[in-house]
């Protein structure tokens, strides 16, 4: 029937208190406007539970329910799983194509038109030696330009060979570093690991750590440009059927059988454990090697194609060798003829035959590569184009739900600043009051 | 949608990018002049474009050839008409020395004279362009007449075939219609022949008969001066001449394949041009469409970054 009389003074403190609770949070969004992965935060606030007042409290005689102010329920942490993944999947592919494109990018330059080491250039120099030769058969200059241009076109060949190769084992043995112990995915892990432990932690003890999981999903994001990430929450079940390691998750990468964070520990996969697949940074690596060993493929094939039909026309080899790592130039000034073996001098037979083959298969195959590095390289930035784009647009509504607006802050600010001041005068008030209750009660006509 | 000050910050940058990237590629479209920079900006173009500059390295090749039996085509001509010379002045010599009222040793003089314009006939065939002796057939680093092996030919019948481009074939020694009524390509054989100990009637043979039915003395051998040497001699001259229309004729094959050349180059050019070139005007026009969108997207970022509600809050 009788309310407490400091009931109202501990209303108005509890106001005062979730209003400052409100700006604290506003005050910690406001300072991490530019932290990487910081999602905002929002006190949540609920009126506290109310206060029974008995029988008689209301003119009917019957019992009622008085307020008691408000209480913070909990900060929230504003942010949307299904954007999350949708980040980690194209930053994921965003990652595979800047690889293919840049390292990719660099074996093309080798062959862009105009360059220094054009190989179709230094082709059409060969075949017009011949040419030359063809006009001039008895001249040694047109002898001596031929060998000329026949070793220049060789170590190009060898060069080219060898720019196509390292770039493939660069790409291998850089994808054993990444997996490596000085490599980017190590320290994820293991932050990854000790950030399941300490989450766990928090959460055990009722709290949700916001920060905490913030960094949490920034390493995630980090480790999606490496490769395929996967998290799912620890399946470890306790003996009440709930979750054994509330907060705990299970993070598989790459398409490894193991994954990489269990629990607290990280085990780091190997490039013999990933899958086929791996995804990322590290697929695109695999597939500049892959494609790197295919290249030089084609330019052995060219380069023995190369050998074969100039040495079978010529009575002496041009060119010893297998393929493009090896062929050489046997010939000298004195063994090149334009003619037959033991034709006259003024015979061009065999240089004009050999000019003829302008044009041909080794032409051919060597534009045909140009085409092949050329559609990869276009496909792969194309490809990251497209990524980059969408992850652009992602990152977008990322912000647009966890991004700190400071004009939204600011008008919060006010908000909770008039409530305080408001709360704060509902506490002088009740003051007021009681001092009138205490100190003047009683004392009549004084 | 919420919009937050990060988004427009990063809009704002991701934008200006795309567009300075956007720019810095038309720069580099204009300043190289090629559409094409590398393979992946256009693969198909990019193999196109080597297919075709290799036809024309294979076109300004066979021009170089072109030049060099056009070369040796005009050097044919030359020394070919050294030999008319020698044979018109034989003629007279033999229309002279057939007059009855000349002495032997007018005649004997008239002789010595054959005798030079023999050395004559043979040097001009020993031409040579560069090394090569061109009247030698394909052993044309022999020259066709040396002293110590006296008029016997030492080069040999072949013929000396160069490229002429787009699949056609140049003959530097053009075969013609030789003493005989063989065709014969052009070589100091086919025109002056082996000399007298071969009796093949040609020039060498007919001068060196003339020579010695000027030193004979006898009657048969001054009629023979107006008959027989004559006939021999204008036979001869028929076939000079037959050997001079074959090299005008090679001649003008050469100029036309020059002329087909330059129109295969230009056309090669041209493709070239169409597959990797840029469109100056065009290219111009999208310069400065991005350059105003650029400044535009700059300045409206620079007002759009910064206010806020903080700055009118008091």
């Amino acid at each position: 029937m009788s309310i407490p009389a400091f009931t109202g003074l501990n209303t108005a403190l509890r106001g005062v208190q979730a209003q400052q609770a409100a700006l604290d949070t506003i005050a910690h969004n406001i300072a991490n406007v530019e932290t990487p992965g910081y999602s905002r935060q929002e006190a949540v606030f609920s009126s506290s539970p109310t206060l029974r007042v008995g029988a008689g409290a209301k003119a009917d005689g019957t019992s009622a329910q008085l307020g008691t102010g408000v209480e913070v329920l909990t900060y929230r942490r504003l942010r949307d799983d299904f954007l999350d993944l949708q980040y980690r999947t194209q930053n994921m592919a965003a990652g595979e194509s800047d690889v293919e494109a840049k390292r990719l990018g660099l074996i093309q330059s080798d062959l862009a038109t105009n360059s220094s080491g054009d190989l179709g250039k230094l082709l059409d120099k060969f075949w017009s030696s011949w040419d030359t030769l063809a006009a001039n058969p008895s001249d040694a200059a047109a002898k001596a330009g031929v060998v000329g241009a026949a070793q220049t076109l060789a170590q190009r060949f060898n060069s080219l060979d060898s720019d196509i190769a390292s770039a493939g084992t660069q790409a291998t043995s850089d994808v054993t570093d990444m997996l490596g112990a000085a490599g980017p995915i190590k320290p994820i892990a293991d932050e990854l690991a000790s950030l399941n432990s300490q989450i766990n932690q928090a959460m055990g003890q009722g709290m949700a750590p916001n920060d905490l999981l913030d960094r949490r999903d920034l390493l995630l994001d980090q480790l999606s440009q490496y490769g395929q990430v996967s998290v799912t929450a620890d399946p470890t079940v306790g003996a009440d059927g709930n979750p054994a390691y509330p907060g705990m998750i299970q993070v598989s990468f790459g398409g490894a059988s193991t994954p990489l964070v269990a629990q607290t520990t990280a085990t780091m996969p190997t490039a013999a454990t990933l899958s086929a697949t791996p995804g990322g940074q590290l697929q695109g690596l695999q597939d500049v090697a892959t494609k790197a060993a295919g290249y030089r493929t084609t330019l052995a094939t060219m380069a023995a194609s190369l050998m074969s039909s100039v040495n079978s026309l010529t009575s002496s080899p041009i060119f010893s060798g297998t393929g493009a790592n090896d062929i050489a130039v046997v010939a000298t000034s004195s063994t090149v003829t334009a003619g037959a073996a033991g034709a006259p001098v003024g015979d061009n037979s065999v240089a004009s035959a050999l000019a003829r083959l302008r044009g041909g298969t080794v032409d051919q195959s060597y534009a045909g590569l140009v085409q092949t590095i050329g559609s990869d390289v276009q496909a792969a930035t194309n490809a990251n184009t497209t990524a980059t784009s969408v992850l652009g647009s992602i990152t977008a509504q990322r912000q647009s739900v966890s991004g700190v607006s400071m004009d939204e802050e600011m008008s919060n600010m006010i908000r909770f600043q008039r409530g305080y001041q408001a709360a704060a005068r509902a506490l002088t008030t009740m003051d007021d009051l009681l001092n009138q209750l205490i100190n003047s009660t009683g004392r009549v006509g004084l | 949608m919420r919009i937050t000050n990060n988004m427009v910050s990063d809009r704002v940058i991701s934008d200006l990018q795309s567009q300075y990237a956007q720019l810095a590629n038309t720069q580099l479209s204009i300043s190289t002049g090629r559409r094409v920079n590398n393979p992946s900006d256009d693969p198909t173009a990019s193999s196109q474009e080597r297919m075709r500059l290799s036809q024309l390295e294979g076109i300004q090749s066979a021009q170089k050839s072109v030049a060099t039996s056009q070369t040796w085509l005009n050097q044919a001509e030359a020394s070919i008409s050294g030999v008319t010379d020698v044979l018109a002045r034989a003629k007279e010599i033999a229309t002279t020395g057939a007059n009855g009222s000349y002495s032997q040793s007018d005649r004997n003089a008239l002789a010595n004279e054959v005798d030079q314009l023999i050395k004559a006939a043979k040097e001009s065939l020993n031409a040579k362009v560069g090394s090569d002796y061109i009247f030698s057939g394909t052993k044309s680093d022999t020259p066709p007449y040396s002293t110590a092996t006296g008029d016997a030919y030492q080069g040999d019948t072949g013929a000396v075939v160069r490229d002429g481009g787009a699949g056609t074939a140049l003959q530097n020694n053009p075969s013609f219609a030789a003493l005989g009524g063989t065709s014969e390509p052009l070589t100091a054989q086919s025109v002056l022949g082996n000399g007298s100990a071969s009796g093949d009637g040609r020039v060498l043979d007919a001068l060196t008969q003339l020579a010695a039915h000027l030193r004979g003395g006898t009657t048969a051998d001054v009629q023979a001066l107006g008959s027989s040497d004559l006939t021999a001699l204008e036979n001869n001259r028929i076939a000079v001449s037959n050997a001079t229309s074959a090299i005008g004729a090679m001649s003008n094959r050469a100029t036309a394949a020059t002329s087909r050349l330059e129109d295969l180059e230009d056309g090669a050019k041209t493709s070239i041009d169409d597959l990797t070139g840029v469109d100056m005007a065009q290219a111009i026009t999208d310069f400065s469409t991005q350059s105003a969108a650029y400044q535009a997207s700059l300045k409206v970022g620079a007002q759009i970054i910064q206010p806020s509600l903080l700055q009118f809050l008091s």
